[in-house]
């Protein structure tokens, strides 16, 4: 009748919470660092565009 | 809890929360778009896809917030535990909600092209060397996939059929999605944005569920740092208090030193001891109450009778239950497990004073 995962389940969240703001902290850290905000996000499909079509 | 199969038993109040919610939802993505429309205008103003799109993702961090706060809150004051009944109807509408925000920012960003735009959202970007371009939408993308595992398996019918402990560690990787969507808004929004209010209120989020999680976890840990068991007949008896320690109909919570938590219930003028674990989904049954006689749990209202653990019928739920005993005027409790479903003799506590 143990419940060892309780201890674990608290684990989890010490661990992610921690995570979370490193995280957070890193995209601040970049974005204070960066000349100017990008226009658009990095991962865009631009392959080939349909012109006139694409936004 | 229904021996006949129901999808869902739907009651008024399940009806009323889940109406409130999607009130909620509508008037936050209402009020972010028509804010948007006033805020950013000429040189800053977005398209109407893009501010569904923020108003979306936006809302459904909220919510994630919402749903990682209701825990604690309700391990910390008693008056959430009504938020929490429902909390799984807030999780499948944070998937929802989230999934409209994908399937928007995929169409938009990715869906113009030639390839796939599945394809181009996994392999457009791979610069994960990169702070400043890291391929934030896959953390989003990530992060979608466990809402929807944890909103798939949100019915009990998987509660039932993974079991209680398997379900709740499937469960807690909702912590993974929200490092993975802190990730998807650190490196999408807060690079794309020049205002300061992204920041800061992705961190006062991040402070608000870390401050409840270490505050609900530092008075559990202080809680179970109780007495030491003392060897006796064969058994280790934990000391739980007088028995005007013990509020009527309510329980007191020991702790063994193994990290089993026993919840001591005072029914009427006796005295009971069962698991302080639910077999439903490992609700703290030591912060219900006794109702029609019997134990019922804060979290979802599943009921076992104290002297025997047992469900009532027709339902057939057990819990395990402890002996209790009172020395000198002192509640003890052993702290080995009986069986589920073991009756054991209620302590009468007359001639104790019962009235706490």
């Amino acid at each position: 009748m143990m419940r060892p995962h309780r201890h674990a389940h608290r684990m989890i969240w010490m661990l992610a919470l921690p995570a979370a703001v490193v995280i957070l902290a890193a995209g601040v850290y970049a974005r204070v660092h960066a000349s100017q905000a990008l226009a658009q996000p990095a991962s865009v499909n631009t392959s080939t565009p349909a012109a006139g079509v694409r936004p | 809890m229904s021996v006949g199969y129901t999808w869902v038993q739907w009651s008024k109040p399940k009806r009323r929360y889940d109406l409130i919610i999607v009130g909620a939802i509508v008037a936050y993505l209402a009020i972010f778009v028509l804010t948007g429309k006033v805020l950013w205008t000429g040189a800053s103003a977005f398209s109407d896809e893009v501010l569904i799109m923020r108003a979306l993702g936006s809302c459904a961090i909220v919510l994630l917030h919402v749903v990682l706060c209701i825990g604690p809150l309700a391990r910390l004051d008693t008056r959430w535990l009504p938020i929490l009944f429902n909390r799984r109807h807030l999780g499948v509408m944070t998937f929802f909600v989230a999934l409209a925000h994908g399937v928007l920012a995929i169409g938009y960003y990715h869906g113009f092209g030639v390839t796939n735009p599945l394809l181009s959202l996994f392999t457009s970007n791979a610069e994960f060397d990169s702070l400043r371009a890291f391929p934030f939408q896959q953390l989003g993308a990530a992060a979608l996939v466990v809402l929807f595992l944890l909103a798939a398996t949100s019915h009990d019918f998987w509660n039932k059929n993974l079991s209680a402990a398997t379900w709740k560690r499937l469960h807690m990787s909702v912590y993974g999605a929200y490092v993975l969507l802190v990730g998807h808004v650190a490196f999408g929004a807060l690079q794309n944005d020049r205002g300061v209010l992204g920041p800061i209120a992705m961190g006062l989020g991040v402070l608000i569920v870390g401050t409840l999680h270490v505050r609900a976890g530092t008075r559990e840990a202080a809680r179970d740092r109780g007495t030491p068991p003392v060897a006796d007949s064969g058994d280790e008896w934990i000391d739980v208090g007088a028995p005007t320690d013990i509020p009527a109909d309510r329980a007191r919570t020991v702790c063994t030193p193994g990290g089993e938590r026993i919840a001591v219930f005072k029914h009427g003028d006796k005295v009971s001891a069962v698991t302080n674990v639910c077999a439903h989904q490992g609700g703290p049954l030591g912060e219900g109450k006794i109702i029609d006689g019997c134990i019922t749990c804060p979290w979802h209202g599943w009921q076992y009778r104290p002297q025997d653990g047992c469900a009532p019928p027709p339902f057939v739920e057990k819990v395990a239950t402890y002996q209790v005993r009172v020395v000198a005027g002192r509640v003890q409790v052993s702290t080995r497990a009986l069986p589920p479903g073991t009756p054991t003799d209620p302590v009468a506590l007359a001639g104790e004073a019962v009235h706490g």
